[in-house]
């Protein structure tokens, strides 16, 4: 081979303010890619991935971003000289690119059908409906000409990611970039679009730079990595090389984080007494008010029923849409269930509301999802933490004491009390939410996709946090999370949730051992960078 | 909260994504607040400034050229421009001021129940489209005319006339605030609706509530100017920039400078606010609140 | 989504009967007697009198009201004091100068606004968009009968090009008639304009900077294509929203401007009816003017749900 399809040589980029230079964000990235080889770009955000992609695609916002050094050649041409109408030539035809979010990455005005037949038009080809819908058979849309006509917010997360692929794979490039292309999507598509890909891919001879941040997608369709971080190329090599002798602790790190499943050991505490009882409950969402799939309400629960005993750690599982969170909300009576009983410690809370409900509001308390959301901007962490306790008739200067002497329990220091939020890092403000729900001393604890705002180091500590919270004070966990490796560490039951109802319910150790039902089975298979036990043939489109 | 905590609040823009301004954008509001200081200070200290009695007619002197006497020449009774046009500031200043307080007050005080009391939301804010609907123009010189012209009734109409965008403002800026993870936390950690209101709802949608009523204060100025234009605002006795500009059109030929120098008070005096607001608008937060305003 | 355009077109009805509930209360909640109000500075008791039995002034005053909303539905908008003729007529003898000057202003501003918005948009922090970020702040700070001074100076007085002031018969030569309208159109284009640029520009700048314009870039389609298509076609239903605060603008410029420059208009009405304390004629216009601008309101709701596939969908 006399030169490969593309070649990055020393790529160097900074950030700039109007004619300043500012930070670098590529540092000397150097990279090649074969003909039909797929290479893989891994690391955690901020790593400068999506960047280099964007460099090499020519997309790099000029406002924000300066290219300061290095060459891309794609078969050997100059692309960082290109003049734009050149540029443009390639993009399409020579080199195509698949978007991270689905949901904005496609015109919302636009149909399906007119943004693919787009392409063509830019590039002088004739027959463009027939081609596109051909195309959107191809990736699996059947009943194209629906689709042909469909408007981007009418289609599933996964439904849109597939018209992405067809809009740009449709003029059989040789290159295609695709930037985490199923972060956003749940584990089951995720393994579809991974298959469709390559399906594709291999067809047309189409080479592939898949960016992502998980190291088990990496062992499930990688030829060669790249392990980037700070803007640098760490390690390259081949995949298999590269997952079974990594050379560097980021690289190690992000493997342990992505291929690993460890289940946790057995909790010797089981006698625990029940202290949240749900039963029946049920809360659906009037059509018109949420986003609809396949006329099935997303997010709505028709029928649970759960306990939840101190000292344990109960895991609700689910994709998203999967009524995980109104669950959430309907025990912290943020939202009012249709139907179905609450107990807290005996009580029956769905018929209190107002200064009745009070007394039971501080028996369970929630960590939310987003640590950048949760808590207030103008707020210290201080006022933050005893703004519970105050509630309840706490004088201030205890409260503050007590909230000492959470931050020390949740690893802070004592002396960041009177910071403000912006001052702490995504992990540091999930450990001040935690410290606040403690505060009022409940017996059980939510929590709601606590890591999953959080880089895969950061999640880990958390985790640790949470079990070691447990240990100390037994509170009782009710985890809600969307990760069956989150879940394999954290819990001692679990209750997997599908479109509102719980599937498959028991002990962890029984469920990632001898799932029992095709759904769980389905589930853990799709888990990137595990072999397959059980080959699931099934595709659904979306 | 004192209005200089306020204040102070907004200088901390550390809360907000960190971003640094194009340097002109700096110089512009440091200067539209010098300009901004320097009228306001004119008109407080009129009797002490102005060279002349500004109602002290003189027929002798009758549209005088400019001279050491007076400094801009004088009007078609013979009364010096430029004392006219230093409390001329009287009027705008006040007007511009009052109406900022009392309609940010008022619209505050329906914002807020609208967007955090469900119940009472559709009420308020159908009168107050009704409102938006008449345009204010047309609402302040009715009022004015039909209730007697006076500092007082023009105040009011002005007032009244800016109060439903601030309503609307306040009331999204609640509604997003209501949907913020840390109201939701609040809410069950049992702090009750109204701490919710006062400790997390208010601080965050003052800000924004600051910079529309400086917007207020320019478009409450340019309303009394046009009321005073059209002779339809505050007895003609008492100088303003807008009769200055009414009396003065009647000369416009001979001597143009008694419509160009009280023109160019109100001009400069509303585009300094504009861009004190602009500036401000674009340190809390660039995006969304130029949305959120445009809106408005 | 027929749900949905019924129940925004049932808003119309309750905010339409809040402005004709302002409307009224304005004279009835005023300080001072409404009869004396009416009357005029000089009124004899038995004036007084009399005006309060002509205006049903003696009833209660909800009573009043239902007779005055009974009559504003059968198109009764009440009597002009001073000339005695029905107010309906009158404000549709002064309707075409206004709606004239207000289609002229609009046809010119976009004409104007529309590409230069977009030019600054595109061409960020070029010199076209600082001189229009530049004009739009001053354009906005301008009192209309500023601008309006201003041209007279220059253009009637010093250079003499155009008339000060008149509105002669179409019939009389087209060609004059559009000479007089030229500083008239003018005046109300500087804020006008100021409005719409700044107003496309944001819209646009929103529009760019979201995703789904990095793909359209990156299907290599050309830069025109990706703002027109992607850019302003987008950017089109925000831009639409401001119609309203337009409407708004130009009613408050007519009032100035048609005083200014002697046109017979709705404003000049207006202006010339509160002077002479005309009352039924000013409320006349305030119930028309705030009537227009709901259904405008809700015409740019329609447009949306007929252009927004998200809206509709709902």
């Amino acid at each position: 081979m006399s030169q490969p399809l593309l070649q990055l040589h020393g790529l160097s980029a900074s950030q700039r303010d109007g004619r300043k230079l500012g930070r670098p964000v590529l540092k000397d990235v150097s990279l090649h890619l074969d003909k039909g080889e797929t290479l893989c770009v891994v690391g955690r955000s901020g790593a400068g991935k999506s960047l280099t992609a964007l460099a090499v695609m020519g997309l790099m916002p000029p406002r924000d971003m300066a290219i300061t050094g290095g060459a891309i050649r794609l078969q050997g041409e100059d692309l960082l000289n290109a003049n734009p109408k050149r540029l443009r030539q390639l993009r399409g035809p020579r080199m195509a690119m698949v978007f991270q979010e689905p949901m904005t990455a496609l015109n919302p005005l636009m149909t399906i059908g007119r943004q693919i037949e787009e392409t063509l038009a830019g590039h002088g080809v004739t027959a463009r409906r027939e081609r596109a819908i051909e195309m959107l058979k191809r990736v699996g849309l059947s009943g194209a000409a629906r689709f042909h006509a469909a408007f981007p917010h009418e289609l599933s997360g996964g439904q849109r990611q597939r018209a992405m692929i067809a809009m740009a794979l449709i003029l059989k490039p040789l290159l295609l970039i695709a930037d985490e292309p199923t972060t956003a999507l749940d584990v089951l598509t995720q393994k579809q679009i991974l298959g469709l890909l390559r399906e594709l891919t291999a067809e047309a001879g189409t080479a592939i730079v898949y960016i992502t941040h998980d190291m088990g997608v990496v062992a499930d369709i990688a030829d060669r990595v790249a392990v980037m971080h700070h803007g640098r190329i760490l390690e390259t090599g081949a995949a298999a090389d590269v997952l079974a002798h990594p050379q560097c602790a980021v690289t190690r790190a992000l493997i342990a984080a992505g291929t690993d499943i460890s289940v946790k050991p057995q909790n010797k505490n089981l006698s625990g007494e029940p202290v949240l009882t749900v039963e029946g409950l049920v809360k659906t969402y009037e059509a018109g008010k949420s986003l609809r799939r396949n006329g099935e309400t997303i997010g709505a629960v028709r029928g649970i029923s759960l306990s939840l005993r101190s000292g344990r750690t109960l895991g609700i599982i689910g994709e998203t849409g999967s009524g995980k969170t109104t669950i959430a909300r309907s025990i912290m009576r943020l939202t009012d269930p249709d139907s179905g009983t609450i107990h807290v410690g005996g009580t029956e809370l769905t018929a209190l509301s107002g200064l009745r409900l009070k007394p039971y509001r501080k028996k369970v308390q929630i960590v939310f999802q987003d640590p950048y959301r949760s808590l207030n901007p103008r707020r210290t962490i201080g006022q933050s933490i005893s703004e519970g306790p105050c509630n309840y008739g706490l004088c201030r200067k205890t409260a503050r004491e007590r909230a000492q002497r959470l931050l020390t329990l949740v690893g802070l220091t004592e002396d960041v009390i009177d910071l403000y939020p912006h001052q702490f890092s995504g992990g540091e403000r999930q450990r001040i939410a935690l410290a606040r729900a403690l505060a009022l001393e409940p017996l059980a604890l939510i929590a709601d996709e606590p890591v999953s705002a959080l880089d895969m180091a950061t999640q880990a500590t958390v985790l640790q946090l949470l079990r070691d919270i447990q240990e100390k004070t037994g509170v009782a966990i009710m985890l809600i999370t969307h990760d069956l490796r989150v879940a394999a560490q954290m819990c001692d039951d679990i209750a997997l949730l599908r479109a509102g109802r719980i599937v498959e319910s028991g002990s962890a150790a029984q469920l990632f051992s001898a799932p029992q039902t095709a759904y769980a089975r389905a589930l853990l298979n799709a888990l990137p960078g595990r072999p397959a036990k059980h080959d699931n043939k099934r595709r659904a489109s979306g | 909260m004192s209005p200089r905590n306020a204040l102070h609040m907004l200088s901390i823009r550390s809360w907000y994504r960190p971003m640094s301004l194009p340097r002109g954008m700096t110089a512009a509001s440091v200067s539209a607040a010098a300009v901004l200081a320097a009228i306001a200070a004119l008109a407080f200290f009129a009797p002490f400034i102005a060279p002349h009695d500004p109602t002290f007619v003189a027929p002798t002197v009758r549209l005088q050229s400019a001279d050491q006497t007076y400094l801009l020449g004088t009007d078609s009774f013979g009364r010096d421009l430029l004392s006219r046009l230093i409390y001329g500031g009287q009027v705008s200043l006040l007007i511009g001021l009052g109406t900022a307080v009392l309609a940010t007050a008022a619209g505050m005080l329906l914002g807020l129940t609208a967007g955090y009391f469900r119940a009472a939301d559709s009420l308020i804010m159908r009168a107050m489209d009704a409102m938006m609907a008449i345009p204010s123009i047309l609402l302040a010189i009715a009022i004015v005319s039909l209730w007697g012209a006076s500092l007082q009734s023009v105040l009011f109409a002005v007032a009244i006339s800016e109060t439903p965008r601030v309503a609307r403002l306040a009331r999204s800026l609640t509604l997003t605030a209501r949907s913020e993870l840390y109201v939701e936390a609040a809410q069950t950690l049992g702090t009750s609706p109204f701490q919710i209101l006062w400790r997390h709802v208010i601080p965050n949608a003052l800000g924004p509530l600051i910079v529309l009523g400086t917007y207020i204060c320019a478009s409450a100025i340019i309303l009394e100017s046009i009321l005073s234009f059209l002779g339809t605002g505050i007895d003609p006795q008492i100088p303003t920039w807008g009769n200055i500009i009414a009396e003065g059109r009647m000369y416009i030929e001979i001597k143009p400078s008694l419509v160009l120098w009280p023109s160019l008070f109100l001009t400069v005096t509303v585009w300094a606010l504009h861009i004190l607001g602009d500036t401000t608008r674009d340190r809390l937060d660039p995006k969304a609140l130029t949305r959120k305003m445009a809106d408005q | 989504m027929t749900g949905f355009v019924m129940r925004r077109i049932m808003m119309v009805f309750p905010v339409m009967g809040f402005v004709a509930l302002f409307v009224f209360l304005l004279l009835h909640l005023g300080p001072g007697d409404p009869a004396a109000i009416i009357a005029g500075d000089h009124a004899t008791p038995e004036k007084l009198a009399e005006i309060r039995a002509a205006h049903n002034l003696d009833q209660p005053i909800p009573w009043q009201f239902m007779t005055w909303i009974a009559h504003v539905l059968h198109g009764d908008l009440g009597t002009s004091l001073l000339s005695g003729l029905p107010v309906t007529t009158l404000i549709a003898s002064r309707l075409e100068p206004t709606l004239v000057l207000a289609f002229l202003t609009l046809a010119f501003s976009t004409a104007v606004a529309l590409p230069l918005g977009a030019l600054a948009a595109c061409k960020r922090d070029g010199i076209i968009d600082k001189l229009a970020t530049g004009y739009c702040v001053l354009g906005t700070s301008v009192p209309f009968f500023v601008v309006a001074y201003f041209l007279v100076l220059v253009f009637a007085i010093e250079l003499r090009l155009l008339p000060v002031q008149g509105y002669p018969d179409a019939a009389d030569g087209f060609g004059n008639l559009l000479l007089h309208l030229v500083l008239p159109v003018a005046t109300l284009s500087v804020p006008v304009i100021a409005l719409v640029t700044r107003t496309v520009k944001t819209a646009l700048l929103d529009v760019l900077s979201e995703d789904h314009v990095r793909t359209a870039r990156a299907k290599g389609i050309s830069e025109a294509s990706v703002i027109v298509f992607h850019g302003l076609r987008n950017a089109a239903l925000p831009i639409v929203t401001v119609l309203g605060n337009i409407f708004a603008l130009l009613i408050g410029g007519v009032v100035v401007t048609e005083s200014i420059f002697n046109l017979p208009g709705i404003g000049r009405l207006t202006v010339d009816a509160v002077l002479a304390r005309d009352y039924p004629i000013v409320q006349g216009i305030i119930l028309l003017a705030g009537a227009a601008h709901v259904l405008l309101n809700l015409a740019v709701d329609l447009l949306y749900l007929k252009f927004d596939p998200r809206v509709r969908y709902q």
